[in-house]
C-alpha cells in the first residue's frame, strides 16, 4: 500500500507538469497582449513594450516556460501582472473560504442527496419516489445561479435569517457558508440521490440480500449492513470528483455570495489574462484533484476488502 | 416484510429527515437577528454638512493598485483622490470640470504671471503648512513635487506609469525616460515654496494634465521603504482621509485625516469601500440600508425598475460621461476607402433609438466632441438617420446591390448589444454585416493593428482631460494614424485638420481656440472615418442619508465633499 501511495504521488508530479505545459500554451494561444490589459488603452508603444520586456513577453515561448518552471521549482509561482501581488500568497489566502464552501456543499450534497436516494430505492415507484425524481430532475437542470440568488434573496433579503455579504470580514464564520453550501448541495443531492437508487437497486435484487432477509436479519440491519456498504462505491467516487471540482473554486457560487474565493479571483485573472495567477491557480486545483482521487482510491481499500493495490 | 417493519422503516426515514430539519432550525436559530433591516424612511432634508458617519460604496471591480503615477482607474481615482492631493486639481461641484488650485494657491494664468514665456514656463506657488499624513508628519515642499514629477516620469522608478506621453512637453523628460539622466531640467525649485515647470513648446492646456492624479506629490522617504508594487497597497499622501486598510477582494477602508489642510473636512469619520461587490447585490444591500452608494452603477436590468419605482426614484443621479461609442471604417480597406460609403453609413444608423435600447443609459451623439468637452456644439447634426439617402450613396459609390462585411465587436456590455441593433440598421440598406465578436483583451490587439485589415467595428474614447486636443491626437492625427497600437484605427488622417491642429497647440484656451477644433469636427464628420453613435450616462444612486451627493466630470465620485445624514 505505502509503495502504491508513494507511485501515485510521484504520477501526481506528471500530472501538474503536463498540466502546466496545456494550461501555458493554451494562454499564449490567446492573440491579446497581456502588457495591454496592464497599462490600459491609452498607453503609447513605448509604455507597452517597456512592460512586455519587464514581464519577458518579448523572449521566445520556450525560455518563457522554463524561466517559469524554473521559478516553480523554487517555490516562486510568480507576480499577478495586475497586482503584482505573489500568486502563492493570494491563491492560499483566499483558498479558506473556497474550502468552506466545498465543506458546507459536500455536506449538504449527503445530507439531502443520501436520504432521498435510499427512499428512492427502498420505495420504488412510491409516491416519494416520483417525487424524488422530479427533485432530481430541477436539481440537475437548475442554473446554478439562479438558485443561489433565490436563496440569496429569500433568505439575506427578505428574511434577514442568513447574514449578508456585506458584512463578509474574511472570518470563517460558518453562517455565511451555509447559503451557498446549500445552493452546490441542492444541484448537487441530485446526482447523489440517482446514484445511490440505481445502485440500491440492482443490489436489494442480489443474492445474498435475499439471504439475509431469509436468515430473519431485521430490515435495518440488512439495509445498513449488507445494502449499503455495498452502495457507496458510486458515493465515493462522486465524492471524490466533487472535492476536487469544488475545491478549485465555484466560480458562480462564490459571485454570487460575494465570498472572495480562487474560483472568483481566477475568473479575474482569465479576463485579465493575468498569465502568473491563471497558471498559478490551475496547477493548484490540477494538485488538489490529483490528491482528491487518490484518497478516493485508498477508502475504496477500507470499504471493500476485495480491493487491494500493490 | 410485514407491516410492522414498514413502519420501522417509515418512522426511521422520518426521524432521519427531521434531523436535517432540526439541524437547519439551529442554524436559523443562531442566525436569527443578526442583520437589521433599516426601510428607507424620511430623514428630514439636511443640506447642512454633518461631521461623522461611515459612508459605505460598494465597487464591482478592485482597483489594481493605489500608486498616482500608475493607477487608471475609476475605482482608483476616486479613491486616490480621497488620500493624495496635486497642486491643481478638478472643482468639486457638479457641471463640467474646471481646473482649481488644490496645493498651489492659484491656477498659473497669462493674467496672474503663472504662465511666461509664451506659454513655456509654467510657475506654482505652494501654500504653506501642507503636511504629509502620519507617520511622516513633515511639511510638503516644491523639492518634494520635483521628486514625485520624476518618479512618475522615470520608467525605472515607475516601469508601469501609463501616462508619462502626456508629460512629454517637459524640458528634459525625454532624456529621464531614456535613462541618460537621472532628472529632468525643465523641473526647477526656485524656493521651497515655488516650483517653476519648463516645456519644449508653448502648451496652454498644460494645466489639465497638471490637475490629473498621476502628479500627485508622495513623500521620499515612505516610498523608499516599499517595493514599487507594494508602494500600490501603502498609500500615504495630504488628502483629506487616511489609509487604514485593504483587505484583498473584500474591503479598502479610509479614515479620517484630522491634520488636513482644509480646515472643517471632510465631514466624514470613515470611509469603507466592498470590493468585487456585484452590481444587483449592491443594489439590493442599499434599498436595505448596508451600503450608501454604488460605485459600479445600477444594474442596467433593474435600471427601469429602479428609476420608476417612487421610493428610490430621487436618489438616481445621472452623469453624463466624457467619453463616446462610435463605429469605426477602415479607409485602407475596401469598400470604407470611398468617402460615399462611409457617408451612407453615416446616414443608415438609427443613433435615436440607442436611448432607449440602452435603458436611458446613453445620449445620442452626431458628433465628435460629446457633451462636456469643448468644440462639442449643441444641437449639431452632420447626418439625419435616412436609410433612402443611405441607398443612394451606396448606389453612387457603385454599390446599388449593398455589399457584405464582417462586423467586428467585443462582448463587454454594451457593445453586442449595439452591434446587432446596427446590423439591423445596415441589412435594411443593403449591407449584409456578420457580426465577429471577440474577448475584450483580443479585441484590442486585433483593431489596433493595421496588418490585420479589420474593415468595420465598434469602439469607444473615455477622456483623459477636458480638452479636445485629447480626442484629435490620439483619435485622428497622422502620427496615430501611421502607427500599430493607436486609437486611430480608422487609420484615417487630413492635411486640413493636420494644419488646424497645428494651429491649435499654441493656442491659449478660449473660444478662438475652441473655434478651430469645431472647424476639424467639420471635416471629420464630412470626410466620414467614423460614425458617431452615443454619449454614455453613468446612472447611480445613493442611499437617503448620503449628503452633498454629486457626480463628478473628473473622477465621477467625490468622497471628501459627501456627508452621512
Amino acid at each position: 500500500m505505502g509503495k502504491y501511495i508513494v507511485r501515485r504521488l510521484l504520477w501526481a508530479v506528471v500530472v501538474v507538469f503536463c498540466v502546466s505545459l496545456i494550461t501555458f500554451l493554451l494562454a499564449f494561444a490567446i492573440p491579446a497582449d497581456p502588457a495591454k490589459q496592464i497599462a490600459g488603452p491609452h498607453a503609447t508603444p513605448q509604455v507597452l513594450a517597456q512592460i512586455r520586456h519587464s514581464l519577458s513577453l518579448d523572449r521566445p515561448l520556450y525560455y518563457q516556460y522554463g524561466l517559469y518552471m524554473w521559478h516553480i521549482a523554487h517555490g516562486n509561482l510568480g507576480y499577478s501582472y495586475i497586482n503584482q501581488l505573489p500568486v502563492t500568497q493570494s491563491i492560499l489566502q483566499r483558498f479558506p473560504a473556497t474550502v468552506m464552501i466545498a465543506v458546507f456543499g459536500i455536506l449538504f450534497e449527503l445530507l439531502i442527496g443520501i436520504p432521498i436516494g435510499m427512499i428512492s430505492a427502498l420505495r420504488q415507484y412510491s409516491v416519494r419516489d416520483r417525487a424524488f425524481t422530479v427533485f432530481s430532475l430541477v436539481g440537475v437542470s437548475m442554473p446554478t445561479f439562479f438558485l443561489g440568488m433565490l436563496l440569496l434573496y429569500f433568505f439575506a433579503f427578505r428574511i434577514s435569517i442568513f447574514p449578508n455579504l456585506a458584512a463578509y470580514s474574511g472570518a470563517l464564520h460558518p453562517l455565511y457558508f451555509v447559503l451557498p453550501g446549500l445552493t452546490l448541495g441542492v444541484t448537487g443531492a441530485a446526482w447523489y440521490s440517482r446514484m445511490l437508487r440505481s445502485k440500491m437497486l440492482d443490489i436489494l435484487n442480489a443474492d445474498y440480500v435475499k439471504a439475509a432477509r431469509a436468515k430473519g436479519l431485521p430490515e435495518r440491519t440488512v439495509i445498513w449492513r449488507h445494502i449499503m456498504r455495498n452502495a457507496w462505491s458510486p458515493i465515493i467516487t462522486l465524492l471524490g470528483m466533487d472535492i476536487g471540482w469544488f475545491l478549485g473554486g465555484v466560480v458562480i457560487v462564490e459571485i454570487v455570495f460575494g465570498i472572495p474565493g480562487i474560483g472568483w479571483q481566477a475568473w479575474q485573472a482569465i479576463e485579465n489574462l493575468d498569465h502568473p495567477m491563471i497558471m498559478g491557480t490551475v496547477e493548484f486545483a490540477a494538485l488538489l484533484v490529483v490528491l482528491a482521487n487518490l484518497l478516493t482510491d485508498i477508502a475504496y481499500t477500507w470499504l471493500d476488502p476485495r480491493v487491494k493495490y500493490s | 416484510m410485514g407491516v410492522k417493519r414498514h413502519r420501522q422503516h417509515f418512522r426511521w426515514t422520518v426521524t432521519l429527515l427531521a434531523l436535517v430539519a432540526a439541524a437547519g432550525l439551529v442554524a436559523l436559530a443562531a442566525g436569527c437577528g443578526s442583520s437589521t433591516t433599516s426601510s428607507g424612511s424620511a430623514t428630514p432634508a439636511s443640506t447642512t454638512p454633518q461631521m461623522g458617519g461611515t459612508l459605505n460604496v460598494s465597487f464591482q471591480g478592485e482597483p489594481t493598485g493605489l500608486d498616482p503615477a500608475v493607477a487608471w482607474e475609476i475605482e482608483s481615482w476616486s479613491i486616490e483622490h480621497c488620500i493624495f492631493n496635486q497642486l491643481l486639481t478638478y472643482a468639486t461641484a457638479p457641471g463640467p470640470a474646471v481646473v482649481t488650485p488644490d496645493i498651489a494657491t492659484e491656477v498659473p494664468t497669462v493674467a496672474n504671471g503663472g504662465i511666461e514665456n509664451g506659454g513655456k514656463t509654467y510657475i506654482f506657488h505652494l501654500r504653506h503648512g501642507v503636511m504629509f499624513q502620519a507617520p511622516v508628519s513633515r511639511e510638503v515642499t516644491a523639492a518634494d513635487f520635483k521628486w514625485s514629477l520624476e518618479r512618475m516620469l522615470n520608467p525605472k522608478m515607475s516601469p508601469r506609469a501609463p501616462a508619462g506621453y502626456l508629460y512629454s512637453s517637459i524640458v528634459g523628460v525625454t532624456a529621464l525616460a531614456n535613462g541618460k539622466a537621472a532628472h529632468a531640467s525643465g523641473i526647477k525649485v526656485i524656493d521651497p515654496y515655488t516650483l517653476e515647470i519648463d516645456l519644449t513648446q508653448p502648451n496652454y492646456v498644460f494645466n489639465d494634465v497638471m490637475a490629473l492624479p498621476f502628479t500627485a506629490v508622495m513623500a521620499k522617504e515612505w516610498v523608499a521603504k516599499y517595493s514599487n508594487s507594494a508602494i500600490a497597497r501603502h498609500p500615504l499622501g495630504t488628502g483629506p482621509f487616511v489609509f487604514d486598510h485593504w483587505s484583498n477582494g473584500q474591503e479598502i477602508v479610509l479614515k479620517r485625516n484630522p491634520n488636513y489642510f482644509v480646515s472643517g473636512r471632510p465631514y466624514l469619520d470613515e470611509l469603507k469601500f466592498e470590493l468585487a461587490s456585484s452590481s444587483t447585490t449592491a443594489l439590493l444591500q442599499l434599498e436595505s440600508g448596508q451600503i450608501d452608494v454604488l460605485g459600479s452603477g445600477i444594474p442596467s436590468g433593474q435600471y427601469v425598475q429602479v428609476t420608476n419605482n417612487p421610493t428610490w426614484k430621487g436618489q438616481v443621479t445621472k452623469a453624463p460621461q466624457v467619453a463616446w461609442y462610435y463605429v469605426f471604417m477602415n479607409v485602407q480597406v475596401k469598400p470604407f476607402n470611398n468617402p460615399l460609403v462611409r457617408q451612407a453609413m453615416n446616414y443608415a444608423i438609427n443613433t435615436a433609438k440607442l436611448q432607449k435600447l440602452l435603458y436611458g443609459q446613453a445620449e445620442p451623439l452626431n458628433q465628435v466632441f460629446p457633451v462636456g468637452m469643448p468644440g462639442h456644439v449643441d444641437g449639431a447634426q452632420f447626418y439625419s438617420y435616412d436609410p433612402a439617402k443611405a441607398k443612394a450613396l451606396l448606389s453612387q459609390a457603385g454599390y446599388p446591390n449593398g455589399f457584405s462585411v464582417t462586423f467586428y465587436t467585443h462582448n463587454v456590455d454594451p457593445m453586442p448589444k449595439l452591434a446587432q441593433t446596427i446590423q439591423n440598421d445596415l441589412s435594411a440598406v443593403g449591407v449584409k454585416a456578420q457580426i465577429k465578436q471577440l474577448a475584450e483583451a483580443p479585441y484590442w490587439t486585433l483593431i489596433e493593428r493595421q496588418s490585420a485589415k479589420v474593415p468595420i467595428g465598434l469602439t469607444d474614447w473615455y477622456m483623459d482631460y477636458p480638452d479636445p486636443s485629447d480626442w484629435i491626437g490620439p483619435l485622428f492625427s497622422k502620427s496615430a494614424a501611421t502607427t500599430d497600437g493607436s486609437a486611430n484605427v480608422s487609420w484615417w488622417w487630413n492635411p486640413q485638420v493636420e494644419a488646424l491642429y497645428a494651429q491649435s497647440q499654441p493656442m491659449e484656451p478660449g473660444p478662438a481656440r475652441t473655434k478651430l477644433y469645431e472647424q476639424m469636427q467639420q471635416i471629420i464628420m464630412q470626410q466620414a472615418p467614423i460614425v458617431p453613435l452615443d454619449q454614455p450616462i453613468l446612472t447611480t444612486m445613493s442611499s437617503k442619508s448620503t449628503g452633498g451627493f454629486y457626480t463628478s466630470a473628473a473622477w465621477t465620485f467625490d468622497f471628501p465633499s459627501y456627508w452621512k445624514k
